[in-house]
């Protein structure tokens, strides 16, 4: 910090204060304004006080004070953040060439000028520069791993891609697994996914759009759609709230979700999120926009309509009827896992003449000796086993199976024999449980975790009309909800045939000649008709 | 949610549909209200042209004004006063057949399932959740009814599919031993519960296209009352007429009849479920059209608002609208609902008819 100020002490504001000053108060704001009123004058001390303060003299911030090897008249700065830039290829590429002759037999030029111009051309092999006129772009560029050279007596400077730090490499996606398809998932590296989108599709009709959401994080988000397959008014619609964000911070997709979502206090997702390449380049090729965050593997869909939650890119891979099979599966187990406690709430609780004597003796038998009704035994069993899931997630791992036994042996088996809960609600919460996991989106699952427990409360009060109640009201919801203008629950309300070949079933991809209509009718021809296979008649 | 949306004549087809075809069922007037009668079934051809008949006068009127509901073209063929006089009569029908059927579905869950709760809180519930379908508009009711739709026709035929093996082809004899008038008195009721016709031209200026919704609601009031048809051969022939008139829910107790195999017996549910859901479709529709013609008598620009207070007043209405389940069955006999019903068709189409003829020579006149 002395050593700063001591740099400080030759600038003078115009207006009476002193960098100086300004630094110790520490305002940030009134540091801001200053340096926006120091341009870039093309003296490098002046400039690197200015970087400095901005930084706050932070110890990562380097600055390196060369002086040209062909001609020692000519002083470069250049100016990274430790960390933050590849070390190997700063050194190879540009404090090299700088600092030994430079490989060209051009008669040196004394101008600054010139040296600067010649610079642009040689360092990092030639590869594109980004010109910086203003110091808050220098500021900017720097915090995103660029090296930026300086000359003195010129009042511009050259920021450099230099960046290279510890990433993640791409792996296999953990929260959504296939067995057939590709293997690997997003990672935390914007450029890296739009490559993946890239390297899948390869059309130049994918197009990127980027944005810097977020005050302070200056995160960069971007929005990804194949021209002339998606929509105008839906680009425009995305862009337009995209563009309406004004945070400090986004540091997931998650932030991005919540502005943008259509329906912020419903308990359905309106935005698909994925971290399979494979799945997201399917919906671009269907006409939606993907929007890929920096910093996290989630991208976001949009629209995403309720069946879209339901399906999985595997769904694609394998032979149609086991992929319909398995989407029927799907649908049920969602209907289980959102009404099996409801339904057995409310057939013990009101109607014991629907189920066949012998079984409602077993499980009267079984309720004989638990103090609680059945709704009661029912939502503390599920919220037990929320309770067991939520531990999962957050333990340790090393006391992970310590968990499952304590919560397979006390709440399975201790819990019955103690007559505190009966073995058919074990069985049923337990049953829910599974289905509950079969939905391919995690959001989804917790949706349905949450409406489960108003609709066990209408069975607990109203028996079967209480859950064709809640039901109903749950219904109501889905058919107003729309996501990016489109109906929630396209296409079966309202109804469009066409798409219900790729709805609840997966119809062949031979049938599928035409893109889902998503107000777009643009480009709806996927492939040429009758490609049935017919193998030759011997 | 500005714009309040429109509905496809398929969703209006559905809707009618759904409405006619729970009331029908649920009471199956065509069985009990006309005594024991071994060929009550056959009433169903009679319900299906006499309510077709009541959908065509009031929808081919609607729909000479296909951007105007009964409320503002009432005004303009009969001046302000006399059009909101009118406008009222079908304000008092919604809120009438509305509070009937909630009060027959809440008297079915309480006797048959929920015996020690007030009949009270089950009504609530029900038009709480359908104010909630109300309040989100017509569009969204339509979908709705898109997914009803086929739920509510796949249980009602399981049951009467399921309760085939037990019919007792011998209590369907004999066919018309008595003549044709005891079938046409038979008719009378399940013709004019058609008066859910009367929400048409509320719903009709959101029908995308206006000029074919008549024809849509006479589809839908003929295909419910044919529906009734075989669910009625079932009823008579599994419990037999007498039996059968004298319940008070015979495709209720039907259901409760049916046996098809060991561990599949007791079917109720299956005849609650779609009812719960048909009756919230009917009920959220007059929910719907009773604020929607209240705000225009009111010149009140937005509905909405009225759904609550108006969700109050049905509630109460449904519970006052009579004594026991027996006073309001014998609302259904039809001497009493054919005359009822009869005024509050007839008198507001025929005033509103007649300016129209009136209205239509003087142009010619000019």
């Amino acid at each position: 910090m002395r050593f700063l100020l001591k740099v400080l002490r030759g600038i003078r504001r115009r207006r009476g204060r002193t960098l100086k000053q300004l630094v110790s108060d520490a305002d940030y704001h009134e540091i801001e304004a200053y340096i926006e009123q120091e341009s870039l004058t093309g003296k490098l001390e002046n400039t690197e006080a200015l970087i400095k303060a901005a930084f706050g003299g932070s110890p990562d911030l380097v600055f390196r004070r060369m002086r040209l090897a062909a001609n020692d008249q000519i002083e470069v700065l250049v100016c990274y953040i430790d960390g933050l830039v590849d070390m190997h290829l700063l050194a190879e590429a540009i404090l090299g060439p700088i600092g030994s002759e430079l490989p060209f037999d051009l008669p040196l030029p004394a101008a600054p000028k010139g040296a600067y111009d010649l610079l642009g051309q040689s360092l990092l092999h030639g590869a594109a520069l980004q010109e910086v006129d203003e110091l808050g772009d220098a500021l900017k560029v720097l915090s995103k791993g660029f090296a930026v050279v300086f000359v003195e007596g010129v009042a511009q400077g050259q920021a450099y891609a230099v960046q290279g730090w510890v990433e993640r490499s791409v792996e296999e996606p953990t929260t959504e697994s296939a067995v057939r398809g590709p293997k690997q998932g997003f990672v935390e590296n914007p450029r890296v996914n739009t490559s993946m989108l890239r390297r899948i599709i390869g059309a130049p009709e994918l197009w990127f759009e980027e944005l810097e959401i977020g005050g302070v994080t200056k995160t960069k988000v971007t929005l990804a759609y194949i021209k002339g397959i998606a929509s105008n008014d839906l680009i425009e619609e995305a862009r337009r709230r995209l563009q309406s964000i004004t945070v400090d911070a986004v540091f997931e997709s998650g932030y991005i979700e919540e502005y943008i979502e259509d329906a912020p206090f419903s308990p359905f997702p309106t935005l698909l999120r994925t971290e399979r390449p494979d799945k997201a380049a399917g919906s671009l090729l269907e006409g939606r926009i993907v929007i890929i965050t920096e910093g996290t593997p989630f991208v976001l869909i949009a629209p995403a309509v309720f069946a879209s939650f339901l399906m999985a890119s595997e769904d694609y891979y394998e032979r149609s009827w086991t992929s319909s099979f398995l989407r029927l599966v799907r649908i049920i187990a969602m209907f289980i896992s959102l009404t099996l406690p409801s339904f057995y709430i409310a057939i013990t609780t009101f109607h014991q003449e629907m189920l066949p004597t012998p079984l409602i003796l077993s499980i009267a038998a079984q309720r004989e000796g638990v103090p609680f009704a059945a709704i009661v035994e029912a939502i503390f069993l599920e919220l037990s086993f929320e309770l067991l899931r939520e531990a999962g997630i957050r333990l340790p791992k090393v006391v992970g199976p310590a968990i499952s036994i304590v919560g397979a042996l006390v709440l399975g088996e201790a819990a019955v024999q103690a007559g505190l809960v009966s073995s058919a609600m074990v069985i049923v919460v337990a049953f829910t449980a599974i289905a509950s996991f079969a939905s391919p989106i995690w959001s989804m699952t917790l949706s349905v975790h949450l409406l489960r427990f108003p609709i066990m409360i209408l069975a607990g009060s109203l028996g079967l009309f209480g859950v064709v109640m809640g039901l109903s009201a749950v219904l109501i919801h889905l058919s107003a909800l729309r996501t990016f203008g489109v109906p929630y629950l396209e296409p079966f309300s309202p109804v469009i045939f066409p798409q219900w070949k790729d709805a609840g079933i997966r119809a062949p991809l031979w049938m599928m000649d035409v893109r889902p209509n998503r107000k777009s009718e643009q480009d709806r021809i996927r492939e040429e008709p009758e490609q049935k296979p017919r193998p030759p008649q011997s | 949610m500005i714009g309040e949306g429109q509905i496809g004549g398929r969703q209006l087809l559905l809707i009618l549909f759904i409405m006619r075809a729970t009331i029908g069922i649920a009471f199956l007037p065509i069985v009990t209200v006309a005594g024991p009668m071994e060929d009550a079934w056959l009433a169903g051809f009679g319900a299906a042209i006499g309510s077709a008949l009541i959908a065509l006068v009031v929808g081919s009127l609607s729909s000479k004004f296909p951007t105007q509901t009964v409320v503002e073209f009432a005004q303009e063929l009969l001046g302000t006063v006399f059009g909101k006089i009118v406008s009222l009569i079908f304000l008092w029908v919604f809120l009438f057949v509305a509070a009937v059927d909630v009060r027959m579905y809440g008297e079915v869950l309480v006797t048959a399932f929920l015996p020690e709760t007030p009949l009270f809180f089950v009504i609530a519930v029900m038009v709480v959740v359908s104010s909630y379908a109300a309040y989100q508009g017509i569009e969204v009711m339509g979908r709705t009814a898109d997914f009803i739709f086929p739920v509510f026709v796949l249980m009602i035929l399981t049951t009467t599919v399921a309760a085939v093996p037990s019919i007792n082809w011998g209590r369907l004899q004999p066919i018309a031993a008595k003549g044709i008038r005891p079938i046409l008195r038979a008719s009378i009721t399940p013709t004019f519960i058609a008066l859910q016709v009367m929400t048409l031209p509320v719903l009709l200026p959101r029908v995308s296209k206006p000029e074919k919704a008549t024809a849509y609601a006479v589809w839908a009031v003929v295909l419910a009352s044919f529906l009734l048809i075989p669910t009625s051969i079932v009823t008579i022939g599994v419990l037999g007429a007498d039996l059968a008139s004298r319940s008070v829910f015979p495709f209720f107790n039907l259901a409760r009849a049916v046996r098809i195999s060991e561990f599949l017996e007791r079917l109720e549910a299956l005849v609650v479920f779609p009812w719960g859901l048909g009756l919230f479709v009917a009920v959220s529709i007059y929910l719907y059209c009773g604020a929607k013609s209240l705000a225009q008598v009111l010149n009140i620009k937005d509905y909405r608002p009225l759904i609550p207070p108006m969700a109050v007043v049905w509630v109460a209405m449904s519970i006052q609208v009579s004594a026991d389940m027996f006073e309001l069955g014998r609302f259904f006999l039809p001497e009493v609902l054919g005359p009822f019903a009869l005024t509050l068709i007839a008198v507001p189409h025929g005033l509103l008819w007649l300016a129209y003829g009136v209205r239509k020579l003087k142009k010619k006149g000019n």
